[in-house]
Formats: structure tokens, C-alpha cells, sequence
């Protein structure tokens, strides 16, 4: 009888504390839903989720601290409309479940809006979350089929890999002086690489130029030389590759072993500084939407940013992983974006402000970054660069790619 | 595929054959000795890699060899450390739960090598990476391959020798026939073991470099530790000689698909003629008519 009444007032205690766990659960998760606002004296909360542990964690650990060097300079600088901006981190582990965590928790800490996002899964996890608070999301990995059409909260700070194919061919055509040409191409394995390569063959076909061979290419580093000997196979002028930095560099080195001496032109969300110095290559040109750690520029946009990475002490992420340079731009569209929403921004003030806005790189990007209600990619162009055997040196004097076809059109993998 | 290309594509997989069965070697001799499938092989190269790194410095041939035997050596005495501290307490337990035991330390393995080293490519640029050699009939090999060639071969020769001619290889097949017998009759089991897990250790960090010098050193290396596990497989899970069979075997159906083809059929082809090898002769083509399943 004794043992019934103990059982049953567990019980009780049990059933109490579940329902007290859920409506705080609901309740933190509900936080804020009035639109978390700056009013409260505290200043800006502004939310990072990015991949800060397991084996990406490189990645968004360099995004979180290229945000951080944007952010820190307008802090130091006396704030944004006076207040300072508070930037809470949390950590997706590069997993999408993991990642609705990491938001929610955001969100009961009643942050504006949420910056990162270095995965397209992830994005896309947490993207309905946030829809449903109508928290603007600046990320930097989100895919074509998330941004097409365009959602009124998501914006993304890069332009989608997909995209690259237009500045990429008529790069090639620029450099080989001719419209016509062969060039094998090297999507990588994902729906974006893929993407990417049906768009080149779509241009092609418009364009005119010879594809002599479409090859896959692996994520991760593992034996390339089959795909580097048919990647030359059918004697191409050029290589139009998407390889991430590591594969990149056996592949350069196995393709040149192989005797290939045309031009090669690559394009991920790697191909880093470090990276090219490390291949040497003065005819492998990569792709940049942004400007990196570079001290010969005479950019001020560009000045700034190296200063900046001095005096934090970052020059090692800075030159070896791109992804700082990203968000670095993403931190300067947060510090504009809440400037412009005023002193008393809200979570609907910050979705209407980053609908019509537009930030001035003073040159560390081909063109200022500028989201409008119809388009919520904001870089439009980027530069081809290669090594000189001293430094990253941008090619054909600078100039600028356009990257607006297939922008948001491009082929989308199944769903 | 032209004949130029077929040409260079039997180069290239001769190297990756070398190297897997180096891997596979790690695989089998943990086998051979305690029937236990060590999963930790393939950490066994990304650590030997990442150790290698920090150890040489840069330099010509005497340094990178000097830090290459130091990092054997390092990675012997851990394996045996590893194996005393921590596998050895299972002895007696069935199998699988050795066998899962390495997979869960191979685990925390890979997360304490990220938290030592971080998870950024690592490039190493050994001396005379950049230098070719064309071959008659015009196949290119660098002089970094035909290093892990004859390296890969010599190594697998005294294997061959100390584990299937040597006492010392005898002393280890007993033990892995009949422990409790080997026991009574006065043999070290601990220390027999122990000196399993040392070469297994040590063939990885050759593996693992060797890997290293064609590719930059991330987690993914791991990745290429287990898919060299099924070369172990198709020569026989206690064979020596089927090691480097198994290896090439594999290598070169990988490599011909991926030209032929493209990556992932390549794996998938790889792990096809394991399958076929299963059904045909389960044993492995050059394995022990016992083999015991998990």
C-alpha cells in the first residue's frame, strides 16, 4: 500500500515536471514572437548558427569570426545608432536536427534576426523555423531550390554555385581570346555540382563552344588520376572545374603530371589563398565574389578588411579559408541592416529592411551587396584570381564576371 | 579508353593497389593473431599522417626517412600502449565486442586527432614531388609513386617473411589457433598480441604517408582506410600473400571503372567483386579454409 502511494506520487512529480518542461519548451520556443526588439535598452541581439564543431567545423568557425571582425569594428566604433549589437552563437554540429536546436535556442534569446548558415541542409532545416517567426535568415550556403522563388525572410550573402557557370565560360572565352573552344568540365558530387554542370552544357549550347568531357568529381580527396586523365582526354583548351580545396590540389598537380598545360579555372566556396599558394600554379585561375586577404590592394574597401585582420590577428583563417571572407560580408549586412532599421528594430522591421538594401564594399566586392524584394542574392559578379608566384593577383586586370544567369533558374535536383 | 589511357590508368592503380595492400596488411595481421577485425586501421593512417607532418619539418630524403621511422616507431609503442591499456581487458570476450570496441574508439579516435591537429587539409611536399618520369610507351609516374612502389613492396616482403616464415610469425598463428593452448604451453599472449597491434600500427603510418604525399591529409583519409578494407577481404582475412593480390585486385577494378565510368561506380564496383569473392570463396582467394564470420 505504501509502495502504491510512493509509485503514485512520483508519478505525480513525474507528470508535473513533464508538463512544466513542455510549456517552458513552448513557451522559449514562442519567446519573443511579438518581435524581439532593440527597445529594451540591451542593444542588438543578433543570432550566428554555423557549424562550430565536428569536421566542418573549420568552416564555420572561419565564417563565425569573419561575422565577428565586421561586427567587433562597429562595436568599436561607438556601436550602431548607439547600441552596441550582442552576437549569440550557437552550434549546428553540421546537422540539420541539430541545427533547429541551435535556432530555437536563438530564438528564445530573442535575437533580431539570424546570421550563417555554411551548409545548404542546414539552411534548409532551419529555414522553416524561422519562416514561422519571421526572423530574416542571412546565410551563405543556401541552395537554388530554397532560394527560387524568393522567400520574404531568407536572404543569401554569396551567390549560388550554380550561378558560376555564366562567369566561368565567359571568362574562358576572355582569356583564350575566342568564342570558340573546347573545355572539359569537373562538376563535383551534389546537386549543386551537378546543377552547375548542366548549366555550362546549357551555355554550350547557346553559346557555341565544345564540351570535350563532363567529369565528377569527388568531395573529399581520395585517387584522382582516372578523373584528371579524362578530364584531359579529347585535348581541351581548358578546365572548367568545381573542386573543393583539397581535391583541387591533387587534382591540379595529377593533371599537370599528366602533361595538360592549358588553363585551368575553378570555382568553390574554398580555393583559398593558402590553397593556391600551396598548388603554385600561375595558369589555375579560381573564382571570387569578394576580394581576400590581400596587402597589395589599393581597394579602401579592401585596406579596411586587411587592417581589420591584423589587428585581430586572423591573418592565418583570413588567407586560408573563404569562408572568413563571407562572413565578413554577411557581418557588414548585418551592421548596415540594423542601422538602417533604426533604434528600435524589430524582427518584421529587419525582413522589411533587408528587402530594399544595399551596402557599399568600397571595392572588396566587385559590386555593393543589394538585396530587393525581387532578389535576395546580394553579389551579382566576381573576379577570376591566380598565384604569380608571390602573390594572389586578379586576372585580366580585374575584371569583373556577371553571375545572373541561372541565378535562380538553374536545373533543381528532385526533391 | 584509348590504349594511352588504359597505359596510365595500370600505373596509377599499381600505386593505389601497393598502398591498399599495405592497409589491408594493418587489417590481417590484427586478424591473423587475435581473429578480432580492427577497425582502428584506418585511424591508424590519418594519425600516422598527421604525426608524420609535425615530426618532419620539411627537408631532403635523410630527413623525411629519419621521420618517417621515428613516427613507426611512436606509433608501434601507442599501439601496444592501446592495446595493453585497453583491448587486452576484452580478451576472452566474443569477438564482435573487440570488434565493435575498435570501431568506437576508432571513433574518439578521429575527434581527438581533429582536436590535436584541427580538421584543415594538410599538404605535405616531400622531395621530388614535382619530378616525372615517362615510361616507354608513355604512361607518366612520379618519382614520389615509384618511391611508394618499391617502398610499398619491400615492406610487404618482410612482412611476408616474419609473419609466414620467421618464429616469430609462428608463434603468432599459434596464437590465433588455439590462445588457450598457446597459454599453457608458456606463451606471452599479451605480448604476441601487442606485437600485432605494433606492425598493424606501423604498416598504417606507411600507408598513411604514402597517402600524404598524393593527397592532402583530412578525416576523409579515414575514408580511404576503410575502403581499402575490402582488398583484406577478396585476398582472405589471414593471408599475407592475398594482401597484396587483394590490393591490386581492387585497385585496379576501382581505377578502370573510374575512367571508364566515374567515382562512385568505382566504389561500388570495388565492393561488387568483395560480394563476388563472398559467394564464390568465402575464405577470400588465398584464406585459411577457417574463417570465423561476425
Amino acid at each position: 500500500m505504501r509502495t502504491g502511494t510512493s509509485k503514485a506520487r512520483w508519478k505525480r512529480i513525474a507528470a508535473a515536471s513533464l508538463s512544466a518542461s513542455v510549456a517552458m519548451s513552448t513557451l522559449a520556443a514562442c519567446g519573443g514572437d511579438d518581435g524581439a526588439s532593440a527597445a529594451g535598452g540591451g542593444g542588438y541581439k543578433v543570432g550566428f548558427v554555423g557549424s562550430l564543431s565536428g569536421p566542418l567545423a573549420p568552416v564555420g568557425t572561419a565564417m563565425l569570426g569573419g561575422v565577428k571582425l565586421a561586427i567587433d569594428d562597429a562595436n568599436d566604433n561607438g556601436g550602431v545608432n548607439g547600441q552596441k549589437i550582442d552576437l549569440i552563437t550557437e552550434d549546428d554540429e553540421a546537422d540539420p536536427s541539430a541545427g533547429v536546436t541551435a535556432t530555437r535556442s536563438l530564438l528564445s534569446q530573442d535575437v533580431l534576426m539570424v546570421a550563417g548558415g555554411n551548409i545548404s541542409t542546414v539552411v534548409e532545416g532551419v529555414l522553416p523555423t524561422l519562416e514561422r517567426e519571421k526572423v530574416a535568415f542571412v546565410a551563405q550556403a543556401a541552395s537554388p531550390a530554397i532560394l527560387d522563388p524568393v522567400k520574404e525572410s531568407m536572404f543569401q550573402i554569396d551567390q549560388t554555385s550554380s550561378s558560376n557557370a555564366q562567369p566561368m565560360v565567359e571568362f574562358a572565352a576572355a582569356l583564350l581570346g575566342t568564342d570558340d573552344f573546347t573545355v572539359g568540365i569537373g562538376p563535383v558530387e551534389s546537386p549543386a555540382g551537378e546543377a552547375w554542370g548542366d548549366n555550362v552544357e546549357k551555355l554550350a549550347d547557346d553559346k557555341g563552344f565544345s564540351i570535350s568531357n563532363r567529369v565528377t568529381l569527388p568531395v573529399s580527396p581520395g585517387d584522382i588520376t582516372a578523373q584528371a586523365q579524362r578530364l584531359i582526354d579529347g585535348s581541351p583548351d581548358m578546365l572548367l572545374l568545381e573542386a573543393p580545396d583539397g581535391v583541387l590540389v591533387a587534382l591540379a598537380q595529377k593533371i599537370r603530371d599528366l602533361g595538360f598545360s592549358g588553363p585551368i579555372a575553378n570555382f568553390s566556396y574554398g580555393a583559398a589563398t593558402t590553397t593556391l599558394e600551396k598548388i603554385g600554379d600561375k595558369d589555375l585561375y579560381v573564382f571570387r565574389t569578394a576580394a581576400q586577404y590581400d596587402t597589395t590592394s589599393t581597394e579602401p574597401g579592401t585596406k579596411k578588411f586587411v587592417e581589420l585582420v591584423d589587428a585581430a590577428g586572423d591573418q592565418e583563417v583570413a588567407k586560408g579559408a573563404t569562408q572568413y571572407t563571407q562572413g565578413y560580408l554577411i557581418g557588414l549586412m548585418v551592421v548596415k541592416a540594423l542601422e538602417k532599421c533604426g533604434k528600435d528594430c524589430d524582427r518584421a522591421g529587419m525582413v522589411k529592411t533587408l528587402n530594399d538594401i544595399e551596402v557599399e564594399t568600397d571595392g572588396f566586392t566587385p559590386n555593393p551587396l543589394a538585396f530587393t524584394s525581387e532578389d535576395h542574392l546580394a553579389t551579382k559578379s566576381g573576379s577570376f584570381y591566380s598565384f604569380d608566384g608571390k602573390a594572389i593577383v586578379p586576372a585580366l586586370d580585374g575584371k569583373a564576371f556577371a553571375a545572373t544567369v541561372y541565378s535562380l533558374d538553374a536545373d533543381l535536383p528532385e526533391s | 579508353m584509348s590504349t594511352g589511357m588504359a597505359y596510365q590508368t595500370l600505373m596509377s592503380a599499381l600505386v593505389v593497389g601497393v598502398i591498399y595492400s599495405l592497409v589491408a596488411l594493418g587489417y590481417v595481421v590484427v586478424y591473423r593473431a587475435s581473429r578480432v577485425f580492427n577497425f582502428l586501421q584506418a585511424q591508424f593512417l590519418y594519425f600516422g599522417a598527421l604525426l608524420f607532418i609535425s615530426l618532419w619539418g620539411g627537408g631532403g630524403v635523410a630527413s623525411f626517412a629519419l621521420a618517417l621511422v621515428a613516427t613507426v616507431l611512436i606509433a608501434a609503442a601507442a599501439a601496444i600502449v592501446l592495446y595493453a591499456l585497453v583491448i587486452h581487458r576484452t580478451t576472452g570476450q566474443p569477438h564482435w565486442i573487440q570488434m565493435l570496441l575498435t570501431m568506437f574508439l576508432g571513433i574518439a579516435g578521429l575527434n581527438i586527432a581533429q582536436l590535436i591537429w584541427g580538421s584543415d587539409p594538410r599538404f605535405l611536399d616531400p622531395p621530388g614531388a614535382r619530378v616525372n618520369w615517362t615510361l616507354p610507351g608513355g604512361a607518366v609516374i612520379s618519382r614520389v609513386d615509384v618511391a611508394i612502389l618499391v617502398v610499398g613492396v619491400m615492406l610487404w616482403l618482410a612482412l611476408y617473411w616474419l609473419i609466414t616464415v620467421s618464429p616469430m610469425g609462428v608463434r603468432l598463428r599459434a596464437t590465433s589457433e588455439n590462445s588457450t593452448l598457446s597459454a599453457y604451453s608458456g606463451m606471452p599472449l599479451m605480448v604476441w598480441f601487442g606485437v600485432a597491434w605494433a606492425i598493424a600500427a606501423a604498416v598504417g603510418v606507411v600507408a598513411g604517408v604514402s597517402f600524404a604525399v598524393r593527397l592532402p591529409v583530412d578525416p576523409t583519409i579515414t575514408e580511404i582506410g576503410l575502403l581499402a578494407f575490402p582488398a583484406a577481404m577478396i585476398g582472405g582475412m589471414d593471408s599475407i600473400k592475398g594482401c597484396l593480390v587483394g590490393g591490386l585486385i581492387l585497385a585496379l577494378v576501382q581505377q578502370y571503372t573510374a575512367v571508364i565510368w566515374d567515382t562512385q561506380t568505382s566504389i561500388a564496383a570495388g565492393f561488387a567483386v568483395v560480394l563476388l569473392v563472398l559467394i564464390v570463396r568465402p575464405r577470400g582467394l588465398f584464406g585459411s579454409p577457417i574463417v570465423d564470420r561476425v
